[in-house]
């Protein structure tokens, strides 16, 4: 008899379960996704779904102004150059961490020191700054070794975190007299100031925010109470959840067979979000043939952008892509819309291939592309067949990112051309173009052409000191000329990107946010988006 | 030799078996390319905080150092740190295995419940149209890799009828269950929290049934071949012509031998579940070790690969043990001497 009663109970459970289990609560959801991992602290992160937690959790200096009206104060109330090596930031007073307290110079110093002495994450960016001193409670000094123009822009990467609380929460490290600066403790919690807190974090399979409710900048009367990002969750399955209801903002990398049946669903909407990247087969500049600058001219003249461009396009009207005209892209100082993109113009190509000095037959290319990401193997396809046209015989290889990362750190195993995808860190053509041009800096995936052009070189270094925006923006257009004339590289697709938005959160809050933010990971600012 | 020692000489040899995989495992994750160093710290890291990582991982270290080290540490429960979460190996393995494993328990039972009745209907109605369906059911599940069951079953629950759920182990809007076990269903029970149960069951379903699947043609099929070669025997006709009864036959007579070698390929199906699990896991989003094994691979994350292998191949033995003492209770032919 308890037998019989103990499973009615179990049977009248799964009932009741299969009629509710779908989302019932009384808060506000938003449900996202990317690809794994999840980094939630503030001194490593560095990819697009770590910017987004960072973006949420965590405030900087300086912030991102909306549709590329440059960079406004956050935690700051402004700044100042006294000299050309000194920045003086001033902060904003009364803003309270998530622990309760108060934000202060001291967390600004921490905040750096963290950062710079863990060396992850964005702490490249800050290479030029000598020393961060708290001047008093409510004013940071950063002294430069040189004037160094991008450091505002770059303080939007400087995440600043609770001192005390952090301290407060270290254990035996790597660090000396700091620990392990909280790295243990930070894994799984918050100790910034942002909009949202922490609730869960699994960097592998998924993350919660929830909402802080005394955010200094307040929230949209509709914002989500929590916010759950899943990692590395297949297409098929977020095209089953967004149409169950239950998924509310995908990622941008699902395929486009996929968009494009979303795009027909009326649950469903895709929002084209201009991103500050492109895509590029980066050239190496300093093997044979490619070390010529007439061989490259002559690749970046044959090269077929039309026939690759339409190859994005998920519907008639829907071109996940935009062709490139150098290496500014939207959203960063200096890109200049207007400016026309590079074409195909194979007559061209053929009189500069008579220039070079190599014989295109004495040489087969090997051209790669990232294995993980075979979205991108169109890209070198489409140069392998434009190369054979000049004359060369060529390989298309899948390079497993590990192994590409490897190869690339010296220039005789480094590809002839490799497809690689770059984003912008922050609004600042510097963060782009120094870290993938100059001659300084090869060795990297970023910087896998081995550039080594003294023209180049000098407007990059006149682009870093220089303080006035106006001369700025001159000199790295002039330095983006020289990069298409010397063809550096070929620059071959502005990113575009459609993300699929559930018609529960579908509104001009929440699609204005995605559009209206440059910087990578910023566009998902979850306290400005409305929940319906 | 009697079954204690029987079992007690089966450690020992899993023991050494469970080391010699270790050495294998830990000498193949190291050919994997890359610097595990630089691609855990990411693109942007200083060459000088890379080199720190190669020092704490002990990379710099010939080989034999290197595992010396790791045995030591195993011993002391210790396996080290996820270069891919930043997590210790063991919380990461503690999350994860038993997501795994109760999602394995589900398929495992799924295959028992359908494969070996699809097999005696099979095998007892042979040739009949009952064994025709059978037989193909059977087919469908062996040839249908399981990855492309989920996408199926997808289909089939999340789009034509969307009556069961097709991601994560329960509904997030429930308050997960006091961690005790970390299979849902137990904690739930333990807890007296039905709506719970019901809701992780639920979610078991459907990727339960995609890894099981296959292996319920597997079973089906072997069930089928021997229950008929038993039907064959001239016991089988001896018990006819006692008048016994064709349920008395089939139970006792009949059942019993035929399903020895079911059972052994039920133990090894059940354990390839454990590590095969990962595109089914995938897709339905699902937390578990699998997914997380393919994932520390990719990375390069040694610790990481090393303690899922050692779980899986833990796992292995263990389940082997379990199958052969099984056998020994199925059929007292066979002797510990055998």
């Amino acid at each position: 008899m308890k037998k019989i009663s103990f499973f009615k109970t179990i049977l009248l459970s799964l009932i009741i379960s299969v009629l509710s289990f779908s989302f019932v609560s009384a808060k506000t959801v938003i449900r996202t996704d990317e690809a794994a991992i999840g980094e939630a602290d503030p001194a490593k992160f560095s990819d697009n779904i770590d910017s987004v937690i960072i973006f949420n959790v965590y405030d900087a200096l300086v912030d991102e102004g909306k549709n590329g009206s440059g960079l406004k104060p956050l935690l700051s109330t402004g700044w100042e150059y006294p000299d050309p090596n000194t920045l003086n930031v001033s902060l904003k007073s009364g803003v309270k961490f998530h622990s309760g307290n108060t934000l202060d110079a001291d967390d600004v110093v921490y905040s750096f020191n963290r950062l710079m002495d863990m060396g992850q994450g964005f702490s490249f960016l800050f290479g030029s700054v000598e020393s961060v001193t708290a001047l008093d409670a409510s004013t940071v000094q950063f002294k430069t070794t040189e004037p160094f123009a991008p450091l505002v822009a770059s303080l939007m990467r400087l995440a600043i975190v609770d001192k005390d609380d952090v301290q407060a929460n270290t254990v035996d490290g790597n660090y000396g007299d700091n620990g392990d600066y909280g790295e243990a403790y930070l894994l799984s919690t918050s100790a910034g100031t942002g909009a949202y807190k922490l609730s869960e974090h699994d960097p592998n399979v998924k993350t919660v925010l929830v909402k802080n409710d005394d955010y200094f900048q307040g929230h949209n009367a509709k914002a989500p109470d929590e916010v759950i990002i899943k990692y590395s969750v297949e297409a098929a399955t977020i095209k089953a959840l967004l149409l169950r209801g239950e998924h509310e903002i995908s990622s941008m990398w699902l395929p486009n067979e996929v968009l494009a049946a979303l795009s027909k669903e009326d649950s469903v909407d895709l929002v084209k979000i201009n991103r500050p990247g492109s895509w590029m087969n980066k050239l190496n500049n300093r093997r044979a043939p490619f070390d010529d600058v007439h061989c490259r001219r002559a690749i970046q003249l044959a090269y077929d952008y039309d026939a690759l461009y339409q190859s994005f396009a998920i519907t008639d009207d829907l071109v996940a892509g935009q062709k490139a005209s150098g290496a500014l892209i939207a959203g960063v100082l200096g890109y200049d819309p207007n400016k026309a993109p590079i074409e195909r113009d194979i007559e061209k190509a053929k009189a500069e291939q008579a220039k070079c000095k190599y014989n295109p037959s004495d040489y087969t290319l090997d051209l790669a592309w990232i294995a993980e990401v075979p979205y991108e193997e169109p890209w070198a396809l489409q140069l392998q067949a434009n190369a054979m046209e000049l004359g060369y015989d060529a390989t298309v290889t899948g390079l497993p990112w590990a192994k590409f990362t490897e190869q690339v750190s010296s220039w005789e195993n480094t590809p002839h051309a490799t497809v690689v995808s770059v984003l912008a860190n922050v609004p600042d053509p510097d963060a782009l173009m120094y870290a993938q041009f100059h001659s300084s800096r090869g060795g990297t995936w970023m910087s896998a052409e081995w550039a080594n052009d003294p023209e180049l070189d000098a407007l990059l270094e006149k682009g870093r000191t220089e303080t006035n925006e106006a001369e700025r923006i001159k000199i790295y257009q002039a330095a983006n000329q020289v990069m298409i004339d010397n063809a550096i590289t070929l620059f071959i697709t502005d990113f575009v990107g459609f993300q699929p938005i559930s018609k529960n959160v579908s509104n001009s809050d929440t699609i204005s946010t995605q559009q209206q933010y440059g910087t990578m990971g910023r566009n998902l600012s979850f306290r400005e988006m409305a929940v319906n | 030799m009697n079954t204690l020692q029987y079992f007690l000489r089966r450690i020992f040899v899993s023991i050494i078996v469970f080391f010699g995989v270790s050495i294998v495992i830990f000498c193949l994750a190291r050919l994997i390319p890359g610097d595990p160093a630089r691609i855990a710290l990411g693109p942007f890291a200083t060459d000088e905080m890379v080199e720190q990582l190669r020092e704490t991982l002990h990379l710099n270290e010939s080989i034999f150092i290197q595992y010396g080290i790791f045995i030591e540490k195993l011993f002391q429960g210790d396996l080290g740190i996820s270069t891919y979460t930043k997590r210790p190996v063991l919380v990461d393995i503690i999350s994860y295995f038993p997501a795994t494993f109760e999602l394995v328990l589900m398929s495992g039972l799924l295959m028992i419940l359908i494969g070996m009745p699809l097999g005696i209907l099979s095998g007892k109605f042979k040739n009949s149209i009952i064994d025709n369906v059978a037989r193909l059911i059977s087919l469908l599940g062996v040839v249908t890799p399981s990855f492309l069951w989920a996408i199926i079953l997808m289909l089939i629950f999340a789009f034509w009828f969307p009556i069961l759920p097709v991601s994560e182990r329960m509904n997030e809007a429930l308050d997960p269950p006091t961690l005790v076990t970390g299979l849902l269903l137990v904690d739930s029970l333990l807890e007296g929290n039905f709506k719970v149960f019901g809701d992780a069951f639920l979610h078991l379903i459907l990727p339960g049934l995609a890894i099981a699947l296959p292996a319920i043609g597997n079973v089906a099929r072997l069930t089928r071949t021997n229950l008929s070669d038993v039907y064959e025997k001239q016991y089988i006709e001896f018990a006819k012509s006692y008048s016994f009864s064709e349920y008395r036959i089939a139970t006792k007579y009949a059942l019993k031998p035929a399903s020895i070698p079911t059972v052994t390929i039920i133990g090894l199906d059940f354990a390839f579940m454990l590590g095969n699990a990962f595109l089914v896991e995938t897709v339905f989003v699902w937390p578990g070790m699998a997914k997380y094994g393919v994932e520390v691979i990719l990375a390069k994350d040694l610790n990481g690969i090393i303690a899922t292998a050692l779980v899986i191949t833990t796992f292995f033995l263990i389940i082997n043990m379990i199958v052969d003492f099984v056998v020994l209770l199925l059929n007292p032919r066979i002797t510990t001497k055998d």
